[in-house]
């Protein structure tokens, strides 16, 4: 006796609802660095956006085969800082928690290109999410009646904190503070992966010495595989740790 | 990364081998790897594992006939150390794959949307069964003195047939037989693990802590996925998992009031005899681990539970206890959600 039909591996189970099957959701934030160091920076002969949007292609398939068992409880919500300032990439492209807005399961998750340009409004983009993920929490646990456990934040970034036009701050002090704060109350986990370019004090402050992963070169697709990592249920710093470290 | 390896077995043989391309989940304790020489086998290569060598060594010594049951595989027990053919260095052990068509992952078939593809014909019986052939494994690891651990959804495969087989032998606390010792489990996930073990670190357990897992798992596998700690207080302000339930004593199908999702199996879904047993087992045995039911009586009360069950006049996919006042599958689609049994699936 066996199983009747064994999905494709190329087959994406985008008519999977996910609403009311399962009774927890966990929420997932991924913040994309797309300001115009993504541009100007080069790796393997390409645009560093170049090369992360050809990465995405690649990783977001299996971010949707992961969906189906894995990660079946996991709403992504996908938020870009740098062209066009601070923006949702993912869903309905609006700051909306409410169903059919910025959130899709992982199922489901797909994203147009990405483009570079502009300031690295970083602290915009977390004070969103952050936002997005605790008003995502309420309308799940109190309508649909679904458990949400701690979010995961996942930062990638090759810069610092500016304001809207480029300028330095120290906005993300305040940020910080906000972070812990998080973590302590709502188990919030963030993940922040620096290449180079990034302010590692500054990350460090953010995302704390356990949750800041620092790559030594412009390896977007390592970044996306450690992030993959990171999303897995029971997967704390010390074993995305552990990947980074060695990956046998 | 060099993938050449050596796989050596319990009495001393070398093969050469080669790790494929990645198996399973990316979020797995370790990581699994195709054998190129053998579709049939896999290796389980072990982050930082202190005690490895001491585990594959007790691991292989003897592989033990009651890993299957009439033929099939109930555990996918190690049958040889992986080696790095450069170095020399033990890195984890090989086991048999187990894959579709013959195995899949229990928690893929808790999403309904596949259960609808991969088991179209199946009803509530094939849980019943999936249950039971669990309990007997259970007992039978207890029998040799070993403790799974963690014991969860996410290390159990099931096959069409109604059977489970479990995986990552590496994580149990085994019993040394010769000397009486135990390698500790170091990881098991909160929300099937008993009250007295939560946020502990790895110390030796007792079979009593597998009791309580089982008894989570027989109810999740029995409401087709939801877990009997499910469910949202009604004045909760933060995030809620069910660990949080179980520190609170909130278990829905023992009478817990918590907002629960649209689509979720009633409550009183168990038959009388499983429902006593679950008490017996969470409540109960929530501070007295002595009263869980052992996996043998989990065993008994599933066999008889299979054998007093009726099917509702809508739809003879319909099957439910016969003790239960109605059909619960025709109350989930009346109560506004889907219909897990419908025929035209």
């Amino acid at each position: 006796m066996q199983f009747e039909e064994i999905f494709g591996d190329d087959e994406e189970p985008d008519e999977f609802d996910f609403v009311i099957d399962t009774h927890r959701r966990r929420f997932v934030g991924l913040l994309i660095d797309t300001s115009r160091s993504m541009a100007l920076a080069q790796t393997g002969g390409m645009a560093a956006i170049d090369a992360l949007n050809l990465h995405l292609a690649e990783w977001l398939p299996k971010v949707r085969a992961e969906g189906r068992g894995q990660l079946r409880d996991v709403e992504f919500v996908v938020i870009t800082f740098g062209a066009g300032g601070v923006a949702v990439a993912s869903g309905n492209r609006k700051p909306s928690a409410r169903d059919d807005g910025a959130f899709v399961p992982a199922a489901r998750l797909t994203l147009g290109p990405l483009e570079a340009g502009g300031a690295t409004p970083m602290v915009e983009a977390v004070d969103l999410a952050l936002d997005l993920v605790e008003q995502r929490r309420r309308h799940v646990q109190e309508v649909h009646g679904q458990q949400c456990g701690g979010p995961r934040l996942i930062l990638i970034t090759d810069g610092e904190p500016t304001d809207f036009e480029g300028n330095p701050t120290d906005e993300w002090r305040r940020l910080a503070v906000r972070l812990q704060q998080s973590r302590e109350t709502g188990r919030l986990m963030l993940f922040a992966f620096g290449v180079p370019g990034v302010k590692d004090d500054v990350m460090r402050e953010l995302a704390g010495e356990e949750g800041y992963f620092r790559l030594q070169d412009l390896d977007l697709k390592r970044v996306l595989d450690l992030a993959l990592v990171a999303t897995a249920e029971h997967v704390g710093y010390r074993r995305v740790a552990d990947k980074f470290e060695d990956g046998f | 990364m060099n993938r050449d390896v050596w796989i050596v077995r319990g009495d001393g043989t070398r093969t050469p081998d080669r790790l494929g391309d990645p198996v399973g989940s990316v979020g797995s304790q370790g990581e699994v790897r195709q054998l190129e020489g053998d579709p049939g086998r896999i290796a389980k290569i072990v982050h930082h594992a202190g005690d490895l060598s001491d585990r594959v060594r007790l691991m292989l010594r003897d592989r033990p006939g009651w890993v299957t049951r009439a033929g099939r595989p109930v555990v996918a027990w190690p049958d040889a150390a992986v080696h790095r053919s450069d170095d020399g260095r033990l890195i984890g052990y090989a086991a048999p794959k187990l894959a579709p068509p013959r195995f899949v992952p229990l928690p893929l078939l808790f999403n309904p949307a596949v259960r609808a593809r991969l088991l179209p014909a199946a009803t509530w019986t094939w849980w019943l069964e999936v249950a039971e052939d669990l309990a007997r494994t259970v007992h039978a690891a207890h029998q040799r003195d070993h403790v799974i651990g963690d014991l969860a959804p996410a290390n159990i495969f099931v096959s069409a047939a109604g059977t489970a087989c479990l995986i990552d032998v590496d994580g149990w606390q085994l019993r040394d037989e010769t000397t009486g010792t135990d390698l500790l489990c170091a990881f098991s996930r909160p929300e099937y693990t008993a009250p007295e073990e939560l946020g502990k670190p790895a110390r030796p357990r007792d079979p009593a802590s597998d009791r309580w897992a089982l008894a989570v798992l027989v109810a999740q596998l029995l409401s087709l996925g939801f877990h009997p700690y499910g469910g949202v207080p009604f004045d909760a302000s933060g995030p809620v998992e069910e660990v949080d339930n179980v520190r609170a004593r909130r278990c829905r199908p023992l009478g817990a009031r918590v907002r629960a999702p649209r689509g979720a199996v009633p409550a009183d879904v168990l038959p009388p005899v499983l429902r006593r047993r679950l008490a017996e087992a969470l409540d109960d045995g929530y501070d007295r681990p002595e009263a869980r039911p052992d996996a043998s009586a989990w065993a008994a009360g599933l066999a008889y539970s299979r054998r007093r069950l009726t099917t509702c006049e809508r739809s003879a996919r319909h099957v439910h206890a016969v003790e239960r006042a109605g059909c619960p599958w025709c109350s989930m689609a009346a109560g506004g959600g889907r219909d897990p049994f419908r025929e035209d699936l």
